[in-house]
C-alpha cells in the first residue's frame, strides 16, 4: 500500500511545471522532497490536493490503489489525502471549531452525528499538545493568525482529520525554532505503520526533528535525486548547486 | 447666423452667440445643443440626482451671459507662463516651450485645427448625474478654455496652468486633456473671481482623457467670490492601464456643484478621485460622483472631505457601479465631514452597485467633529482655542492630500487652502 | 353562488419553481376583485368594525389612490402590480382547503429538510386552516394576561380596547407614508394588538407563530404593539418555512411604541414564495431612554421592500435594525433602515448583511437623520454584502443628513466574495463545494444569526445549507 506517483506532468496556463516525476511513498515511510525554488514542489502538492488550476497531462497517482486523480478535491480528503498548505487562507466568520466538526462531520455514514462532546474533548487536547490557546476555537479559521499560529493550525486541523497520506508543503517556512519544534512533534507523534507523509521543504532544518526515511531532490520538474537522510545533510552543506552540476557531468 | 443679440439677455433664453471666427460645423453643433438643451427638463426636487440639493438657490435663469472685457484685468498681474481668461476673453495665452509634439492651445484654436477631438469630447460627452441639461448649455455656449493634447511616449514636466477670472454674468470654461499611449502630463485650473462682489457663474466641463498607460494629474481650484456660483461637470476617461489623478478644491461660491464621473474602460486602469471642500456662511457645496467599471482589474479610489463653518451645507451623492464582467475589480470611497458650528449640515449618500465577481469594493461616510480633548491639548501647549480650532480643521484637509505625488499640485493645493484656513484666525 | 364564482385560480405564475404554486380556494367571505368604496364598506360590515374606523378606511383608499407609485427611486417592478386583480378582503370564517396529496414532493422535502415539526407542516402547506396550536396560544394569552398585557387579533384590539389603541394607531405610520402604508390603511385586517402595562417586563417572546391563523398571515396585517413605562417585550413573527402564497401582494403595516424606559424588541423571519410583493412599512417610536429593535431576516419573494424605523422622540432613546437578507434567482431583496434622531443623546444602530445568490439582487437603502440643534447624537451602520456568483447583484444606497457639530455618524460598507481559494481549502479538508459554501455563508451572517432565539437560528442556518446547494457546480 502507498502512495505512487508515475510520470507525472502538470501545467497551469499552458506552462509545463512537472515534467515526469516518480515516486512512491510506502504505508508507514516518511520521505522528504527538497529542491529549489521555483523546481516544482508546491504545484506538485497542489497537484495532488486537486487545485483547479493545474492541468495534468501525463502519468498517474495511485493512493492505495485508487486513482486518486479521478476523485474530486473533497473526495481525495475523505479518502485519506491530506494537504498542509504553504499559504493558508483565512475564512471570516467561520470558527475553527465549527470548520473541523463540519470537515469530520463529511466524514461520518450519511445520517451520523458526530457527537459533539467526545469532538471537543478530543480538539482541547490536542490543541493542548500543540500550544495552541483554547480561544482560537471560536475563532475564524486562520483570520488575523500569525505565520506560526497558521501553521500549528494546518497540523492541528492533520491531527483531528488523521489522514493516511500527508503531504506539508513547507510548513516549515516562516517558523521560529519552537514553532518547529511544535510542528515536528505533532508530526512525529502521528508516526505509524498505517501512514506516509512527504514532507515538501526548501531547508535541511525541518528533518532534524522529523527524520526521513528517504530524501528526495526535486528540480526542473522531476526527482533528480534520491538517498538516505544524509542527503539532506549533503545538500545543507553543498547547495543546490552541487546537484545541479552533478546532473549536467551525468 | 441673422439673429440680434442683446448682451444681457437670460443664458436660458439667449441664442448662442454666433463666433464670426468658428468654423461652420462648431457653429452648427452649439446650435444643436441648444435645441438639445430646451427640450430637457430642469432638475427638479423629486430628481434622485437632485436629493437634499437646494435647488432653489441655483437660480441660473436670472443670469445673463458675461461681457468679454480685457480692461477688467488691465494693470493686474497676470500669472507667468499661465493661459488666463477673463470673462472668456484669452488675456494672456502663453509661449509655452513644450516637449515635442505637445499642444497646448485656446478653444478657439483648437476648433479649428483639432475639430475630431472637440466633437470626440466636449460634444459627445454626457452628463449622467444631472446636470445634462447644463453641460449642453455649456456646448452651446463654451467658448473660453483650453486643449491639451499630449502625443504618445511624451512626458510634459511642466504642468499647463489655466486659470478663469470670472466678473459679473455667466462664462463657460472648458479644459480638455488628451493624453496618447504612456504620456504624461499635469494640468492645473483656477476659477477665480475678478473681483470681491461681482456676482458670476462659472460653468464649466472638463474631460481627461487618458489613452493606454497615460498618466493625467490635474487640479482644479475654485476660489469664487461669496456672490457667484459653480457648476463643474467632469468626466475621466481610462483606456488599458492608464491612471489619473484628479483633486477638486472647493473654496469659494455661494454655490457649487460639481459632477465628476470616472470611466474604467480599460484593463488595469485606474482612477483616484480626491476632493476638499471648506465652506463658511452660506455656502453650499453639492459634489456627485460616478466610478463606473466597464473592464477587469480595475481599481479607483475616492476622497471626499469637507469643513464646515457656520451654516455651511455639503452635499455628496456617490456612486460605485461595477459592470458585469468587470471582475477583479478595486472600488473605494469615503466621504468625510467635519463639522464646527451647530448649523452647518451634512448629507452623504455612498452608494454601490456590484454585478460582477471578485471585487472588493467598499465604501464609508463619517460626519463628525472636533474631539474637546484635542483642543485642550493643543492649549496646554500654549495655542489659543481659536487657533487650535483652525489648526485641527486644516489638518482635517491636508490630511486628504497624503496620496497627492505632482508636486506642482500638491504645493499649489496646499497653499490655496492654507489660505483660506486665514479666514478662521 | 355557483361553484365557479367561489373559485379562485388566480395568479399569473410568473416561473414555476419552488412556492409558486397556487390551488383552489374557497372563502366564506369574499370582497370580490378590485378596491373601491364597496369593499371597504364590505369589509366594516363583515367585520362589524365602529364608524371611525371605516372613515378612517376611506380617507386612506383616497390617498392610496392619488398617491404615485415610487418608482423614482424604486424598482420598475413594482409597475407589475395589479391592483384590479387583487382580493381584498377574504374572510378568517373560512379557510382554503388544499389536500396533502395535492402539495409538491419538493415542498414536503424542504419541510422535511427544515426540521418544520409534523403538526405544522399541513397549516404552512395551506391543508390546514387553523394551525393546532390554539390551545398554546390561548395559555399564552392566559399567562400574560395575569399580568395585565392585552394580546389579540388587531380587530379585537380597536373594537375592545379603542381608549388604548385609538391614541397611537395611524400615528407612528401616517396612512399617507407611502403608497402601501395607504393601502394596509384602507384594507388591512389580521395583525396583532400588544399593550404592556407600565414596568411589566414580559418574560418569554410572545410568537405570533403560536397563533397562527388566516387572519395573522392575511395580506394586509396591521399590528400595532404599545410597551409602557419600563415595561419590557419581545414579539417575533413569522418562520422559516416557505410560506406558499397564492397571493401575490403582501402589505403589512407595523407600529411600535416604547414609553419611558421600555424595551420592544420585534423580531420578524419571513420566507415567500417568489411569486410575491412584499411591501411592508415598519417604524417604531422610543419614547425618553427607551430602545426599539427590530432583527429582521428576509428571504425569498419576487420583491421585498421593507425599510424597518425608529423615531427616537425624547432624549436618551435607542434605536437599532439588524437585519440578514437572501436573494435568490429571480429575487429581489430592497430592504434597509430609517433612523430620525428627534432629541438629544439619541443613539442609533444598523448591521444589516446581504446575501445575493445566483441572479438574486440585494438592495440596501438607508436613511439618517439628525435635525438642527441637537446634540450628543450617535449614528453607526455596518452593511455588508456577500456576492456567491458571478451573476448576483447587490447595491448599497444610503442617505445621511447631520446638521450640527455635537454628532458623530459613520456609515461602512463592504462587498466580498468567497473566493475560489477558500472552497479549495476547504475541500481540501474534506467538505463538499457546497457545504464548503454554506458554511463560508452561515460564517457571513453568524453573528447576526445569533440574535435570533435558538430555534429560529438552527432553522435559518438548514434554510441557508438549502439556498446554497443549487448555487454551486
Amino acid at each position: 500500500m502507498s502512495l505512487a506517483i508515475t510520470d507525472l506532468h502538470a501545467e497551469i496556463d499552458g506552462n509545463e511545471i512537472l515534467k515526469g516525476l516518480t515516486l512512491e511513498i510506502p504505508k508507514g515511510e516518511i520521505h522528504a522532497i527538497m529542491g529549489p525554488n521555483g523546481s516544482g514542489k508546491s504545484t506538485l502538492a497542489k497537484v495532488l490536493a486537486g487545485h483547479e488550476d493545474y492541468q495534468v497531462t501525463e502519468g498517474g497517482v495511485l493512493m492505495d490503489n485508487q486513482d486518486l486523480l479521478a476523485m474530486e478535491v473533497d473526495e481525495r480528503s475523505r479518502a485519506g489525502f491530506f494537504l498542509a498548505f504553504q499559504y493558508p487562507v483565512e475564512i471570516p466568520g467561520v470558527s475553527n471549531a465549527n470548520f473541523l466538526r463540519a470537515a469530520l462531520q463529511a466524514r461520518m455514514p450519511a445520517g451520523e452525528e458526530l457527537d459533539a462532546v467526545d469532538f471537543y474533548k478530543e480538539m482541547r487536547s490536542r490543541m493542548e499538545s500543540l500550544g495552541i490557546d483554547q480561544k482560537f476555537t471560536g475563532r475564524a479559521v486562520n483570520e488575523g493568525f500569525s505565520g506560526g499560529e497558521k501553521k500549528r493550525n494546518e497540523i492541528l486541523q492533520m491531527t483531528m482529520l488523521a489522514p493516511t497520506y500527508a503531504v506539508l508543503d513547507e510548513t516549515d517556512s516562516g517558523l521560529d525554532i519552537d514553532a518547529l519544534k511544535v510542528v515536528a512533534e505533532g508530526v512525529n507523534a502521528m508516526r505509524s505503520p498505517g501512514r506516509g507523509f512527504l514532507i515538501i521543504t526548501h531547508y535541511q532544518r525541518l528533518l532534524d526533528y522529523i527524520v526521513p526515511d528517504v530524501v528526495h531532490v526535486m528540480a526542473d520538474g522531476r526527482i533528480v535525486k534520491t538517498g538516505g537522510k544524509e542527503l539532506a545533510l549533503e545538500l545543507e552543506e553543498k547547495g543546490y548547486d552541487w546537484v545541479r552540476e552533478e546532473l549536467v557531468v551525468a | 447666423m441673422s439673429v440680434t443679440v442683446t448682451q444681457n439677455q437670460s443664458i436660458f433664453s439667449r441664442l448662442p452667440q454666433a463666433d464670426a471666427s468658428a468654423p461652420t460645423w462648431l457653429t452648427e453643433a452649439r446650435m444643436a445643443a441648444w435645441e438639445r438643451f430646451l427640450t430637457l427638463p430642469m432638475p427638479g426636487p423629486k430628481d434622485e440626482p437632485w436629493r437634499f440639493a437646494s435647488i432653489s438657490r441655483m437660480q441660473l435663469e436670472g443670469v445673463s451671459a458675461a461681457v468679454p472685457d480685457a480692461g477688467a484685468v488691465v494693470g493686474q498681474d497676470l500669472p507667468a507662463g499661465a493661459f488666463v481668461f477673463s470673462n472668456q476673453h484669452p488675456v494672456q495665452v502663453p509661449a509655452l516651450s513644450l516637449e515635442k509634439g505637445v499642444v497646448a492651445c485656446t478653444l478657439e484654436d483648437a476648433a479649428r485645427e483639432h475639430a475630431e477631438l472637440l466633437r470626440r469630447f466636449m460634444l459627445a460627452q454626457e452628463a449622467p448625474l444631472g446636470s445634462e441639461k447644463f453641460r449642453q448649455l455649456h456646448a452651446a455656449n463654451a467658448q473660453s478654455g483650453v486643449l491639451v493634447f499630449v502625443p504618445a511616449g511624451v512626458t510634459v514636466e511642466k504642468p499647463i496652468v489655466v486659470e478663469h477670472r470670472v466678473g459679473e454674468g455667466a462664462v463657460f470654461p472648458y479644459t480638455l486633456v488628451v493624453a496618447e499611449e504612456n504620456s504624461q502630463v499635469t494640468v492645473i485650473e483656477r476659477i477665480v473671481s475678478q473681483d470681491e462682489s461681482s456676482a458670476g457663474l462659472a460653468l464649466g466641463v472638463f474631460d481627461l482623457y487618458a489613452s493606454d498607460a497615460a498618466r493625467i494629474h490635474y487640479l482644479r481650484t475654485q476660489d469664487l467670490n461669496g456672490s457667484s456660483k459653480s457648476i463643474a461637470i467632469g468626466t475621466t476617461l481610462a483606456e488599458r492601464d492608464a491612471d489619473v489623478k484628479s483633486l477638486l478644491v472647493n473654496l469659494g461660491g455661494a454655490w457649487s456643484r460639481n459632477e465628476h464621473v470616472s470611466h474604467l474602460n480599460g484593463e488595469g486602469s485606474n482612477s483616484d478621485m480626491l476632493s476638499v471642500s471648506v465652506a463658511s456662511g452660506d455656502q453650499e457645496i453639492d459634489q456627485r460622483t460616478f466610478q463606473e467599471h466597464h473592464a477587469r482589474n480595475t481599481t479607483s479610489d475616492l476622497l471626499f472631505k469637507n469643513a464646515l463653518y457656520d451654516r455651511a451645507r455639503s452635499v455628496f451623492g456617490g456612486l460605485i457601479r461595477v459592470d458585469e464582467g468587470a471582475h477583479q475589480t478595486d472600488a473605494y470611497q469615503t466621504c468625510r465631514n467635519l463639522l464646527l458650528s451647530d448649523d452647518a449640515e451634512a448629507h452623504s449618500m455612498p452608494g454601490l452597485e456590484i454585478n460582477a465577481d471578485q471585487v472588493k469594493c467598499s465604501h464609508g461616510s463619517t460626519s463628525g467633529q472636533i474631539e474637546e480633548e484635542e483642543i485642550f491639548y493643543l492649549r496646554a501647549r500654549g495655542i489659543s482655542e481659536v487657533q487650535a480650532r483652525r489648526l485641527i480643521a486644516l489638518g482635517y484637509i491636508l490630511d486628504t492630500f497624503e496620496k497627492i505625488t505632482d508636486q506642482a499640485i500638491l504645493a499649489e493645493a496646499t497653499a490655496a487652502v492654507e489660505a483660506r484656513f486665514n479666514d478662521f484666525s | 353562488m355557483n361553484e365557479e364564482s367561489r373559485t379562485v385560480t388566480t395568479i399569473a405564475q410568473e416561473k414555476d419553481t419552488l412556492g409558486d404554486f397556487s390551488f383552489p380556494e374557497h372563502h366564506k367571505f369574499d370582497a370580490g376583485y378590485g378596491l373601491s368604496e364597496s369593499t371597504i364598506d364590505y369589509i366594516c360590515d363583515v367585520k362589524g368594525e365602529p364608524d371611525w374606523v371605516r372613515a378612517f378606511r376611506k380617507k386612506a383608499l383616497g390617498i392610496f389612490e392619488k398617491k404615485p407609485m415610487p418608482t423614482h427611486w424604486a424598482t420598475q417592478d413594482l409597475e407589475n402590480i395589479d391592483f384590479d386583480k387583487i382580493r381584498y378582503y377574504l374572510s378568517d370564517g373560512e379557510k382554503p382547503k388544499r389536500s396533502w396529496d395535492e402539495v409538491p414532493d419538493d415542498v414536503k422535502e424542504t419541510f422535511e429538510r427544515l426540521g418544520i415539526p409534523e403538526q405544522e407542516r399541513a397549516f404552512l402547506a395551506g391543508v390546514e386552516a387553523q394551525f393546532d396550536s390554539e390551545a398554546a396560544y390561548s395559555n399564552v394569552k392566559d399567562a400574560v394576561a395575569e399580568q395585565g398585557v392585552i394580546f389579540v387579533n388587531s380587530t379585537e384590539g380597536l373594537k375592545e380596547h379603542e381608549e388604548i389603541f385609538r391614541p397611537w394607531f395611524g400615528k407612528v405610520i401616517p396612512t399617507s407614508d407611502n403608497k402601501f402604508s395607504a393601502l394596509n390603511s384602507a384594507v388591512f385586517s389580521g395583525g396583532s394588538f400588544i399593550y404592556v402595562p407600565p414596568g411589566v417586563k414580559v418574560a418569554h417572546p410572545l410568537q405570533a407563530y403560536f397563533r397562527i391563523n388566516s387572519e395573522n398571515f392575511g395580506q394586509f396585517e396591521r399590528t400595532l404593539i404599545i410597551v409602557d413605562e419600563g415595561a419590557e417585550l419581545t414579539y417575533m413573527e413569522g418562520c422559516t418555512a416557505p410560506k406558499f402564497e397564492t397571493s401575490t401582494l403582501h402589505s403589512a403595516v407595523v407600529e411600535l411604541v416604547a414609553m419611558k424606559d421600555a424595551k420592544l424588541q420585534y423580531i420578524t423571519v419571513q420566507n415567500w414564495s417568489s411569486n410575491v410583493f412584499n411591501l411592508v412599512t415598519k417604524r417604531g417610536i422610543a419614547h425618553q431612554n427607551a430602545e426599539v429593535r427590530w432583527i429582521d431576516c428576509n428571504i425569498g419573494s419576487r420583491l421585498t421592500m421593507k425599510y424597518p424605523g425608529v423615531v427616537m422622540k425624547e432624549p436618551g432613546a435607542r434605536g437599532e435594525v439588524v437585519s440578514i437578507a437572501l436573494a435568490n434567482d429571480g429575487q429581489h431583496q430592497d430592504t434597509g433602515a430609517k433612523m430620525v434622531h428627534a432629541a438629544d443623546n439619541t443613539t442609533s444602530n444598523v448591521v444589516s448583511k446581504s446575501i445575493s445568490v445566483g441572479e438574486g439582487r440585494a438592495t440596501y437603502r438607508g436613511l439618517v437623520q439628525i435635525p438642527k440643534h441637537l446634540k450628543g447624537c450617535v449614528n453607526n451602520t455596518e452593511c455588508d454584502a456577500l456576492l456567491i456568483n458571478s451573476k448576483s447583484k447587490t447595491e448599497t444606497y444610503p442617505a445621511i443628513s447631520v446638521k450640527g457639530n455635537k454628532h458623530a455618524t459613520q456609515h461602512e460598507a463592504s462587498v466580498s466574495q468567497v473566493s475560489e481559494e477558500q472552497i479549495f481549502y476547504m475541500q481540501q479538508r474534506g467538505l463538499s463545494e457546497a457545504e464548503a459554501m454554506s458554511l463560508s455563508v452561515n460564517g457571513f451572517v453568524n453573528d447576526l444569526v445569533r440574535e435570533f432565539p435558538m430555534e429560529y437560528s438552527v432553522e435559518l442556518k438548514r434554510l441557508i445549507d438549502l439556498e446554497m446547494e443549487g448555487s454551486v457546480g
